[in-house]
């Protein structure tokens, strides 16, 4: 056997010194130069979160403590009605839920930015935010995080910091270039991706308001959390000590889903979790389970009706919680939802009547849902039942009742304008329309004068308010008027002049109209259902 | 433990190398004793069990041994025929038991309930390290033999799971030498130069490769034909680089410990026959087969016909020392026939064009890694005919993604076909500043890929570790 050859290189003496400090080197520039280069604005979703969490910040900043703060991904934010809570429990609500995406730690430790002490959190977290797999790799977390929230990395421990880190792909450094790029020409916005699930649709308290085409989604793979190890649980732990420190009470429902096939109950290692952690639990998963078919485009995503029917038993349940009288066991009328839209009036508010409950007009089994005949009944008992639906109206007829109208309201051009004193207001006349002048005293002269001379116009517009609240404004008046927001919200009209008032801060659609030459619009509505003669 | 782990490059490794070089202040016999501690405990890192299967055969190989060279020692012949087959029973019973038994129990149409046999870590190297040494000793070619520098020979753990195979008179006098003890810039930046880059070719290019070649194995439907092809060279580049990159860490490995590991490649895929891709691929496994089994057989001392009996009986061997199973047989038969029709053209004297030879030569061996990689007969045929246009299939990546593949493969044939190997490298100039901040800024990248691996749960082992 030949004895080995032995390996010829030659070497300066400072060679495994300069290898070593290269490594360490690398270890302290390549994680600062990440953080500064690495950025994901060519990817929608987390231009979508930061757009929401910019509104909700303006929406928490405006109210003052004690606040209701609703917490959790999209199950919470198209399932849960701030607005609603506000205006019926006389609390400041603001719903901050985003994206399940995001996790429930990152939910939470976000949360904490916004909370002031006497707040109360109502926590509604889908059951997939359990798991915080964004640490790992490219998803709606680690790409927001990436692009809008880097200081989150500097919270993180230095093992998940270096994950975070490591699970850039290379790929994304040139792609972080045509980012910057993007960003400085404000294309990183993705309006006309995000067109569907528009911040133009927020409410003033960043309830999200569309109605998404229906997907038939099956429903969700229903699982609790098994492992008691997880890091959400930490951070359950954590946010309890953050809350008993900093005066905050913590409420915690769970999330509104399409009822899976089997719909378990929560292991007790959970419920002594948040219960240690100082959570009030308000409900059972199964009390928030509604039909697949009040869902949208995902099975966490109720439409307006079952919104409305989710937010009235939550508000029910939270009444004693915020120190109020329990809602009357007696019920004293009954409010019909039907169809898939919904919206919230004054009429439909039955703010000061909470013995009034409200059921979705359907044959489905489910205690919330009431069926025509069943209505029928109702009304031979002499139950008060009101709707606002056009839906309802051919099956209470196939039913034998008949709808009559119990009150509306009228607003005129200048009530509509004094609802919306600080609003930037957006107004359209189509082409050779001829202005009623009554328009001479809601708007100033000039613009009076060019809106009644009949001109064509196209304007388009971008806005970048005080707070970075961007927002695009398209307006025309020929073939007809059409003004549109953010490539989203519009209104349109070819015989009325269509105006549109936006929230300046939040970029938000607050108010739109449609003035007809008699100048005055219908609000809304409300009927009283009756027996046909 | 695996080379390519945290655990392994910032405690193991670390710690290893003061413990050694400490211990080497007191002897070099204690350093030997240390270094053969933390040999097995590295090794009981994966299996404490497996500690018991290889101190057991270590044992019995070094008695063995002592006897085999003891001169009082009759008949020396039927003790090392008794070694041979001891060393090839505890391999066939741990490797291949559950697959005769499943294969008898399909020709009686039998159920079959696998056995519970774990097979032990690197036990195809070690037998036939160790039954090398039985011959060895046997023709009075192992003078040196001390029990602890006999476990550092079997059990050094650079070498141990996946080789190379080693020579007992290559290994043993370096673990004798006393200035192997000592501290020794050159082969420390050696080391560091090898590990560097075996650790980059295994963990960003092999790693990098193995899920574009497991989505076109794995897949239970046909594939296309250029999906086929794909899978193929990502195959191809993935095993070249996985274990091409685990010897050159060995050798890094073994040079910061002073030792000097035989060479197991030499740049296989520039070979311009088959024959010169088994001089060039896994180098000590094909000494290993010629010195111990094709030419014992009787090599071509005995006619041709024996001679391409002897081809087909070595490779056939060599694909079954890989793994149980009918693709890694039938991977050694194609190889034999291969070799045998090499030698037949040999014989013709009408060499082909280099380049000709080269490109036919590499798709033989690509062809023979389809085979290798199928994990079953119908998988490796429906691949096969994919890729020569026999079967249709639907396309697994969308042209962008399987466009990127291809053009990251087509680097990386040029890098197989032109480029340095790592001992070329290291040799061909100075270790110098600049070479070490460029294998410092490579060595950075691994750990980063290592980060994201582990984040995801799936580093990966190296491929000759399972065999």
């Amino acid at each position: 056997m030949e004895p080995l050859q032995p390996i010829r290189a030659k070497s300066v003496p400072s060679f495994g010194l300069v290898w070593l400090l290269t490594i360490v080197g690398a270890a302290v520039i390549f994680p600062l130069v990440s953080v500064l280069w690495i950025n994901y604005y060519k990817t929608e979703d987390p231009a979508w979160i930061d757009l929401l969490y910019r509104q909700k910040h303006i929406a928490l900043q405006r109210r003052t403590s004690p606040r209701l703060v609703i917490v959790g991904g999209s199950a919470a934010l198209f399932g849960i009605d701030a607005e609603l809570i506000e205006r019926k429990l006389h609390i400041p609500t603001v719903n901050l839920a985003t994206h399940a995406g995001l996790g429930l730690r990152y939910l939470l430790d976000r949360a904490k930015r916004e909370l002031r002490p006497g707040d109360i959190v109502l926590v509604a977290a889908e059951y997939e935010t359990w798991p915080d797999a964004y640490r790992d790799s490219e998803g709606p977390a680690f790409d927001y995080i990436w692009t809008y929230d880097k200081p989150y990395l500097a919270s993180m421990n230095a093992i998940e910091a270096a994950k975070m880190i490591s699970a850039v792909p290379w790929s994304q450094w040139p792609i972080s270039a045509q980012g910057w790029l993007d960003r400085r020409r404000g294309d990183y916005l993705h309006f006309p991706e995000l067109s569907f699930y528009s911040v133009a649709t927020l409410d003033p308290n960043g309830d999200i308001h569309i109605v998404t085409p229906s997907a038939k989604s099956q429903p969700p793979s229903f699982a609790f959390p098994s492992d008691p190890a997880l890091p959400a649980m930490q951070s359950i732990r954590d946010f309890g000590a953050y809350a008993r420190d900093n005066g905050i009470r913590l409420l915690w429902t769970w999330p509104n889903i399409a009822r899976p096939r089997a719909l378990s109950q929560p292991p007790g290692f959970l419920l002594d979790l948040l219960q240690s952690s100082g959570f009030v639990i308000l409900d059972q998963p199964a009390d928030n389970a509604f039909p697949p078919d009040w869902f949208m485009d995902t099975p966490y995503h109720p439409n307006p009706c079952c919104r409305r029917l989710r937010t009235e038993e939550l508000i029910r349940r939270l009444r004693p919680e915020l120190g109020l009288p329990p809602a009357p066991e007696k019920v004293t009328g009954l409010f019909l939802l039907a169809g898939r839209e919904h919206h919230l009036t004054d009429g439909n508010l039955f703010a000061d009547d909470p013995g009034v409950r409200f059921r979705y007009l359907s044959r489905d089994s489910d205690p919330r849902s009431i069926s025509p005949e069943r209505v029928a009944e109702r009304v031979r008992q002499g139950t008060p039942i009101y709707t606002d639906s056009d839906d309802a109206k051919p099956l209470l007829e196939s039913a034998g009742l008949t709808l009559t109208l119990q009150s509306h309201q009228i607003q005129t051009v200048s009530q509509w304008f004094a609802e919306h004193p600080s609003s930037i207001i957006c107004i359209a006349a189509p082409k050779n329309h001829s202005l009623d002048p009554i328009w001479k005293t809601v708007v100033a002269d000039p613009v009076y004068r060019q809106l009644a001379s009949g001109f064509a116009a196209e304007i388009n517009q971008r806005l970048f308010r005080s707070n970075s609240m961007p927002c695009i404004i398209s307006i025309q008046t020929s073939p007809e008027a059409k003004i549109t927001v953010d490539d989203r919200e519009f209104v349109s009209s070819a015989t009325g002049v269509c105006v549109l008032a936006i929230d300046p801060e939040m970029g938000i659609v607050v108010g739109k109209a449609i003035f007809t030459p008699a100048a005055n619009i219908e609000t809304w509505r409300l009927y009283r259902v009756g027996r046909a003669l | 433990m695996l080379y390519n782990s945290f655990q392994f490059l910032f405690v193991f490794l670390p710690l290893c190398l003061l413990l050694y070089f400490a211990a080497a202040k007191v002897s070099g016999w204690f350093a030997n004793v240390v270094l053969a501690a933390m040999s097995l405990v590295f090794y009981a890192c994966w299996d404490p069990w497996n500690l018991l299967v290889i101190a057991i055969s270590i044992t019995v190989n070094f008695a063995l041994g002592l006897a085999l060279r003891s001169e009082h020692s009759k008949p020396k012949r039927g003790l090392l025929a008794l070694g041979v087959a001891a060393n090839l029973a505890a391999l066939a019973y741990f490797k291949y038991t559950n697959f005769a038994l499943a294969n008898w129990a399909a020709v009686a149409a039998r159920h079959f309930q696998p056995l519970q046999i774990t097979l032990p870590l690197g036990i195809s190297f070690f037998t036939f390290t160790q039954i090398a040494f039985l011959v060895d000793a046997y023709q009075g070619k192992a003078a040196e033999l001390g029990f602890f520098r006999y476990v550092l020979f079997v059990g050094f753990f650079p070498h141990l799971i996946a080789g190379p195979i080693v020579h007992h008179s290559e290994i043993m006098p370096q673990f004798a030498q006393g200035g192997a003890k000592k501290w020794i810039r050159a082969n420390i930046h050696i080391g560091i130069a090898f590990l560097t880059i075996g650790l980059f070719n295994k963990v960003i290019i092999a790693d990098n490769c193995a899920p574009w070649a497991n989505q076109v194995f794995d897949s239970p439907h046909p594939v296309c034909c250029l999906d086929a092809w794909r899978g193929a060279l990502a195959y191809t580049m993935q095993l070249y680089f996985d274990f091409s990159g685990y010897c050159d860490m060995a050798i890094g490995l073994a040079m910061l410990f002073n030792i000097r590991l035989p060479d197991n490649f030499n740049n296989p895929y520039q070979s311009q026959s088959l024959a010169d891709f088994w001089r060039r691929w896994h180098m000590t496994l094909s000494r290993f087969l010629r010195e111990y089994l094709y030419i014992p057989l009787g090599g071509n001392r005995k006619g041709e016909a024996r001679r391409q009996f002897n081809v087909m009986a070595t490779m056939l061997l060599g694909g079954i020392w890989h793994g149980a199973g009918w693709t890694y047989a039938l991977w050694g038969v194609f190889h034999g026939i291969m070799l045998m029709l090499n030698h037949a053209w040999s014989r013709l004297n009408l060499p082909l064009p280099r380049i000709f030879a080269r490109i036919l030569t590499f798709l033989i061996v690509v062809i023979g890694w389809v085979i290798f990689r199928a994990g079953a007969l119908h998988i490796a045929a429906s691949r096969l005919q994919s890729m020569f246009g026999l079967q249709a299939g639907r396309p697994l990546a969308s042209p962008k993604a399987a466009g990127g593949q291809f053009a990251v493969l087509a680097i990386l044939l040029v890098l197989v076909n032109f480029a340095p190997n790592a001992k070329q490298w290291v040799e061909s100039r100075s270790l110098n500043k600049k070479r070490a901040i460029f294998l410092g800024v490579l060595f950075f990248i691994c750990l980063l890929q290592m980060c994201g691996m582990y984040a995801r749960r799936s580093p990966q082992p190296f491929i000759y570790f399972r065999f």
